[in-house]
């Protein structure tokens, strides 16, 4: 944590609205992109996000000093998200909505740009067929990179549960994997002139 | 066969040995489960990793700091709305249980007796108190009863307007958490 970001939360703490929102500016991205990967829709992870936020305002002076603030806001993350996956099914995306958001056009190379969105597209889908307590243990070690007592800290399991759940989250990650083979397979066999 | 490779490899990836890691590959070549279990996780794991962070989209923390004021009066109105509800509870279990207490020493015939006999002696005991106050009143030099007016309406007026400023702040700043 940067000297800028301690002085943030210390004023943050002490009900400085600036601070918090310098606060909000610099976690945007991270809180933003596990919204993201857990809901799997660019408006409902923006509403999470958001929420995440100001759940993070109400609760700051409670906030302790001595535990990285990116593992206590991404735990209050992680947890909205599977709550809200809780209660509801979530509705599918588009693929169109989805690349205009998420990837824009930016790349020379039309067909590696659809390859890399094809690809986002099925880590999206095969994210989505796992449990939100599994795809939250799997999103935060391999997109944040915590261990598995950062984990466990994060959505207030044991250790041995992060263990269990990452074992499940990477089992099922393969299976979706090959499925998603599988029906690549078959489309390309479906659309080939020769049937 | 050692399928139980996969599944130490499916715990703990990167904790494997040396040995371990070599009779794995061994056991691949010719356990078809194991290896699409393998591959189908590795490969996972490598879109993961291409995959990278999904920027927040422009102006999120704009729109987080224009929400700020809305949200905390959303907040504080429910607050009120809480705090409001505890009270008027409270008053209601406290007024029943005296009512309780009360009908319990006292049954309703006899309330109801006393009641009557209270109203209809009202006019005499309000004239009996009349007389006894205008008596007494008579006694008091004028300078007293203007100072105690005075005292009495100070306290009224102090008490009243304190309790007007502590519904205000209620109202505007919510109950702190």
């Amino acid at each position: 944590m940067s000297p800028n970001e301690s002085e943030w939360l210390i004023r943050a703490q002490n009900g400085d609205d600036e601070a918090f929102t310098e606060l909000v500016t610099t976690y945007q991205n991270p809180v933003y992109n596990l919204c993201y990967r857990m809901l799997g829709d660019a408006q409902e992870a923006e509403d999470a996000a958001q929420e995440t936020f100001w759940r993070a305002y109400q609760a700051i002076r409670r906030y302790d000093r001595s535990r990285p603030f990116a593992t206590w806001l991404l735990s209050i993350a992680a947890h909205y998200c599977i709550d809200q996956q809780r209660k509801r099914r979530l509705p599918t995306l588009e693929i169109d909505d989805w690349m205009e958001e998420v990837l824009p056009d930016l790349t020379p190379d039309p067909e590696r740009s659809v390859s890399k969105a094809q690809e986002h597209e099925m880590l999206r889908r095969m994210l989505k067929g796992m449990n939100p307590q599994d795809r939250a243990a799997l999103i935060l070690r391999y997109w944040y990179e915590f261990s598995e007592e950062e984990i466990a800290r994060s959505l207030q399991i044991s250790v041995s549960a992060v263990k269990s759940r990452l074992y499940r989250a990477r089992l099922r990650m393969a299976d979706l994997w090959q499925s998603e083979q599988s029906s690549l397979a078959e489309r390309i066999r479906d659309e080939s002139p020769a049937y | 066969m050692n399928h139980q490779l996969i599944d130490l490899w499916l715990h703990s990836p990167s904790e494997l040995n040396a040995e371990q890691t070599s009779e794995l590959h061994a056991h691949l070549q010719t356990c078809a489960e194991c290896k699409r279990i393998y591959h189908g996780w590795e490969s996972s794991a490598s879109l993961i990793q291409s995959a990278g962070l999904v920027r927040a989209p422009a102006g999120f923390s704009a729109r987080f700091q224009a929400s700020l004021a809305e949200r905390r009066r959303r907040e504080h109105r429910r607050q009120v709305r809480i705090f409001l509800l505890v009270l008027f509870g409270a008053i209601l279990a406290a007024s029943i249980l005296l009512l309780v207490r009360f009908f319990s020493d006292h049954p309703p015939v006899q309330v109801l007796s006393q009641g009557i006999h209270f109203f209809s002696t009202a006019p005499q005991r309000l004239l009996e108190f009349r007389y006894i106050l205008s008596f007494w009143l008579g006694q008091v030099p004028p300078i007293y009863l203007i100072g105690a007016a005075i005292i009495l309406s100070g306290w009224v007026f102090i008490l009243l307007f304190g309790w007007i400023l502590a519904i205000k702040r209620i109202t505007h700043q919510g109950v702190r958490q």
